[in-house]
């Protein structure tokens, strides 16, 4: 039934409608008819019966029979559809009757009147005809003289009323056909328009919701309101009725609030049909708005989305998205970079196969904590990458999802090895700063008793007499006392280096004068001093006494870290940009051990003989140079990048992973030297 | 042979300073209050004053000042076991002749009293 078109189904159900009507009619009309020309019949044939009983009573009282037989045939010959009539007399004897071909005596007993009865209606079947059979007293007073029978034909009835049924029929058959085809056409206009429907919405669905499903209105609402809200959301658009359209500030005429009433609905509206094409066209539009705000959402998505992208992607951190079973989910180009992959290539990969086997990084059993607790992870961890040791701060953070629950780990991790030495070198600086206090105080307070020790010592010495046993003890006594002088003259130098007098001085002339100095001795210790010093050098605001101590310190403690001799490399460049000068003074010696690299600038640290030093020189040099808001770094095994290039006739070296000192000082920046250089 | 005056907060090391230039004749007294040497130098004038510049009350600067006002002939040494350029460089300005870092010398501080006196 569903699958029988529209059309189809309304001209079937007009045309069934209607077909029941004409039957019910004609039903209706046969069964009124029938009990109506029956009816009719049936009085009809008792007048002629009781008519001929009236005029029988004289024939009969008279005895004649010819009389008889002219009535009985006159009512025969009257009415087109009496079958028969016939007298009996008050016996039952047939007197006159109107059958030709001889009397059917079982008729005298198909319907025989009672004494008392006026008339008796039997319906009679002789096996052609259906007949009434009227009987009908003939008397005389109350007397009872004989009977009238009378037989009307029931079938000439019923072809009567067969006659009156087929206009009948005929009409119905009429009003069948245009109703047929009336409700056709009425159904294949309403097909068409709901066809137009369907078109729109597929229309729609395909994506064109620019379509147009109800016609234009026929008289725009401005026009009809006489309005000139130029503001108004519907004025100037003719495609649409003002009632679709979001915002119109026309107000409704005769103060009523409901659009039904309004003139411009009562001209443009239309059937339900116009309704839902119109309800079809409002929908297209709020679509159009809703898809136009959701591109519009979109594109700033895509365009949050690249934002992101180039921002994760610019910073040289490393960051990933892991899931819990640590497969990547996404990462950024400088951790791509880093694994060795495209971004593209390392999504989807897990993790724990691209990191080297206990990598600090490579903890799955943290994931799983995190995805456990839900906390933010913050550590800082050590590796060593590329055989370089590094610090790394790393930062899990769980990542939610729209049911709260975690479905991933981001994880930031950012190289702070620099920020660990600036660290380490400001723990340095202060530690240095307060020894320096100290020592300061301890040399004041050491030097009055000593110069008093040295005073006596050398009184007595004065006082004996040249062979004098004690003298040697008074010696000893000096020479310790002068060795003590020594060490508190240093920790006064080391704690006094603020208080020296800056001037402008030649960076380069600082070293070379120094250079100068020692090439030639170290030479004959087979220790090379090999130069590459920036020509631009600036002139630098700096004390150059103490300048030049530091120099002879360094050079002095990389000579010491070569008895088999070696290569001392001195280069210094100007780094204009950051507004420093830097020197790095490498060697190709014994290195410095990890233990003691912290702690070879605490005053009195030393890993030299008891008599080869005081340890206080790189305590002095580390003042002096701090003293000139500077900085000094040791590095030791010396990187390949800065290891001093060997002598190609000193095969016989032994070289060692060596030291490097990097000393930094800021230029002097008051006067023009840094134009005119 | 001159008269000096020694003023050091540490009696001991006063009296060394004496023991040492008085074998070279010269006739020296140690003080280690900042008021009595003042009160004798006012009384005797004496050739040299060495001063040490930690003192109890004052410091070695403004006792030389004070003696500058007071002896202006008198000649001072400063001595000291924290030198710093301010201290010298206002040593120098107020008239010090010398100015010298303990634990001095035996043979220096004869030296430079010599210099200072026969200047």
């Amino acid at each position: 039934m569903d699958k029988i078109r529209f059309s189809t189904k309304i001209g079937l159900g007009t045309s069934l409608i209607v077909l029941l009507a004409a039957v019910l009619l004609t039903f209706t009309f046969s069964v009124l008819g029938t009990r109506i020309l029956v009816d009719e019949s049936k009085k009809h044939g008792r007048v002629q019966a009781e008519n001929l009983a009236l005029r029988a009573v004289d024939p009969i009282l008279s005895a004649d029979f010819l009389q008889l037989k002219d009535l009985v045939d006159a009512v025969r010959n009257v009415g087109s559809n009496v079958v028969y009539s016939f007298v009996q007399d008050e016996a039952g004897n047939v007197l006159a009757h109107t059958f030709s071909n001889g009397f059917p005596v079982d008729l005298l007993k198909a319907n025989i009147l009672p004494p008392d009865q006026k008339l008796s209606i039997r319906l009679l079947n002789n096996g052609q005809i259906l007949i009434y059979d009227f009987a009908v007293p003939v008397r005389i007073g109350q007397s009872r003289i004989g009977t009238v029978r009378l037989g009307l034909s029931r079938t000439d009835i019923q072809q009567t009323i067969n006659e009156l049924l087929h206009p009948v029929l005929g009409v119905s058959l009429a009003t069948l056909i245009v109703a047929v085809f009336l409700g056709s056409l009425f159904a294949s206009r309403i097909t068409r328009r709901i066809n137009d429907l369907r078109a729109h919405a597929e229309a729609l669905v395909t994506g064109d919701l620019m379509a147009q499903a109800a016609p234009k209105p026929t008289a725009n609402c401005w026009e009809i309101l006489n309005c000139k809200l130029e503001e108004c959301a519907a004025y100037g658009d003719d495609t649409r009725p003002c009632w679709h359209t979001a915002g119109t500030r026309s107000k409704m005429r005769n103060g009523t609030t409901s659009c039904s009433r309004c003139p411009v609905y009562l001209t443009n509206s239309g059937d339900e049909i116009q309704d839902l094409a119109e309800t079809f066209d409002y929908l297209a539009l709020t679509l159009r708005l809703h898809l136009e705000e959701l591109y519009e959402a979109e594109k700033a998505m895509a365009r949050q989305q690249e934002l992101l992208r180039t921002v994760l992607d610019s910073t040289p951190d490393h960051v990933c998205l892991l899931d819990r079973q640590g497969t990547i989910l996404a990462l950024n180009r400088a951790y791509a970079e880093f694994l060795g992959l495209s971004p593209t290539e390392a999504v989807g990969k897990p993790e724990e196969t691209l990191l080297p086997e206990g990598d600090p990084l490579n903890d799955r059993s943290m994931l799983e904590v995190m995805f456990r607790s839900g906390r933010i992870v913050n550590r800082e961890v050590q590796v060593v990458r590329n055989n370089r040791r590094l610090w790394l701060h790393v930062i899990r953070v769980p990542v939610r999802g729209a049911s709260g629950n975690i479905t991933s780990v981001l994880r930031t991790t950012r190289d702070i090895t620099e920020l660990k030495s600036y660290q380490v070198q400001l723990i340095q600086s202060q530690k240095m700063e307060s020894l320096g206090t100290m020592a300061g105080g301890v040399a004041h307070e050491i030097n009055t008793p000593l110069g008093i020790i040295l005073g006596y010592a050398q009184l007595l010495l004065e006082d004996l007499p040249d062979g004098n046993p004690m003298r040697d003890d008074l010696r000893i006594i000096e020479k310790q006392t002068q060795v003590c002088k020594r060490i508190v003259a240093g920790l006064l130098d080391f704690s006094r280096q603020g208080e020296s007098e800056m001037q402008g001085m030649c960076f380069n002339n600082s070293i070379m004068e120094v250079i100068t100095l020692i090439r030639h001795p170290f030479e004959l210790e087979r220790v090379y001093i090999v130069t590459d010093l920036d020509d631009r050098m600036p002139v630098i605001n700096g004390n150059p006494e103490q300048l030049k101590q530091v120099w002879v310190n360094l050079f002095t403690n990389a000579r010491d870290a070569m008895p088999g001799g070696g290569v001392i490399h001195v280069r210094s460049r100007l780094m204009r940009d950051d507004g420093i000068v830097q020197l790095c003074i490498a060697d190709t010696g014994t290195g410095i051990s990890p233990g003691d690299i912290t702690q070879i600038f605490d005053p009195f640290f030393s890993t030299k003989g008891v008599d080869e030093g005081t340890g206080l020189g790189l305590s002095i040099s580390f003042g002096i140079i701090e003293s000139h808001g500077g900085s000094i770094v040791v590095d030791s095994p010396v990187p390949l990048e800065d290891y001093p290039q060997k002598p190609a006739d000193q095969d016989d070296i032994d070289y060692g992973p060596g030291t490097l000192f990097t000393v930094r000082l800021p230029l002097d920046c008051s006067g023009d030297d840094l134009e005119s250089l | 042979m001159a008269t000096i005056i020694v003023l050091d907060d540490v009696y001991d090391s006063g009296v060394l300073i004496g023991r040492i230039l008085s074998r070279k004749g010269h006739e020296v007294t140690p003080f280690t209050e900042e008021e009595e040497a003042l009160a004798h130098i006012r009384k005797n004038t004496p050739d040299l004053a060495i001063l040490d510049i930690k003192l109890k009350k004052m410091n070695g600067v403004e006792v030389l000042e004070e003696i500058k006002k007071i002896s202006p002939g008198t000649k001072v040494i400063m001595l000291t076991g924290y030198p710093t350029l301010e201290t010298a460089r206002e040593s120098i300005r107020l008239g010090a002749s010398e100015y010298c870092v303990k634990p001095i010398d035996k043979a220096e501080l004869e030296e430079k009293v010599a210099a200072v006196l026969n200047d």
